[in-house]
């Protein structure tokens, strides 16, 4: 059976540049974004990786969400930005999946504590990576519809559809 | 209160200070390149770096040694960090330049600008009487 998913803008996060949005199943009040926040929120293990992935989200918030900064997974993004480099890691990979769609504007979708290499062997992440290249293609699909689109002048989302079946 | 403004709640300042100095370094990096004309493969090439890295260093989030940011000051040929004292002396350093003007001395008020085809060097009149300096 085909669930209506709805896109909302996060009316909470008002930044100065970006504007970020997320996903609502049918006859659900939390966005797939709340879910992830409800289930992280509070861990002690992951007290300083979720505190800085916030602070991601408010800085790419007010000063613009480039390219440059999200990961690419696959046909999604994911925060926070790529840190493997050098001699610094996270002790707990926490990954929040995304579709970065221009520098201001970003829709947030669910994830976890990812705990493989890959996002797919992971019992944390997978389903929410899946998910996730599942939003993407949908929401793909809005855009090539031109039921979603990016403003060229103002680079805002402008979506001219309640949603899409999932 | 909503979740996502309790979310917010929990950004400590110290959450706020390295995501700040992480992109901080991140942008500069890219302003390095961008001024240099390179992009990501250009740099990969001139740095003998993998272009996966430089994608890395553009990305923002890390907490490299003094050693690594030092390794790419000197890789890049620039500063990326500077101290406050280090940006204090660097500046507030002022050259003046004195002259003697020999006709028309008012023309040139105190504070004007006189133009100059040098893109980095701006000479200001600082007093009729002084000189001008270099702004």
């Amino acid at each position: 059976m085909l669930t209506f998913v709805h896109i909302k803008k996060i009316e909470d996060f008002d930044f100065q540049e970006a504007e970020y949005f997320s996903l609502y199943y049918e006859n659900n009040d939390n966005s797939v974004f709340d879910i992830f926040l409800e289930k992280h929120i509070d861990m002690q293990e992951i007290e300083a990786e979720f505190g800085d992935l916030m602070a991601w989200i408010e800085k790419l918030g007010n000063e613009g969400t480039e390219a440059r900064f999200f990961r690419h997974e696959k046909k999604a993004d994911a925060l926070p930005p790529n840190l493997k480099y050098l001699d610094f890691e996270y002790e707990k990979q926490l990954r929040l999946y995304c579709l970065r769609l221009s520098d201001r504007a970003v829709i947030l979708f669910g994830g976890g504590i990812k705990t493989t290499d890959k996002a797919q062997d992971c019992k944390n992440v997978a389903t929410h990576f899946y998910e996730a290249q599942q939003f993407c293609k949908h929401l793909n699909e809005l855009i090539r519809n031109k039921e979603v689109y990016i403003d060229i002048e103002t680079q805002q989302l402008i979506i001219d559809t309640e949603g899409f079946y999932l | 209160m909503s979740i996502t403004k309790k979310a917010l709640g929990k950004i400590k300042p110290e959450n706020r200070k390295f995501v700040g100095k992480s992109k901080a370094l991140a942008d500069q990096v890219n302003e390095v390149l961008n001024l240099k004309g390179m992009n990501q493969k250009d740099a990969s090439i001139k740095l003998g770096k993998y272009q996966s890295e430089i994608s890395k260093w553009l990305s923002g989030q890390h907490n490299p040694t003094l050693r690594t940011i030092t390794s790419l000051e000197v890789l890049l040929g620039t500063d990326l960090l500077i101290t406050p004292l280090q940006a204090k002396a660097k500046f507030e350093k002022k050259e003046y330049v004195y002259m003697t003007v020999h006709a028309q001395p008012k023309i040139m008020a105190a504070g004007q600008y006189i133009p100059t085809k040098s893109p980095n060097r701006r000479y200001q009149v600082i007093s009729e009487t002084r000189g001008i300096k270099v702004a």
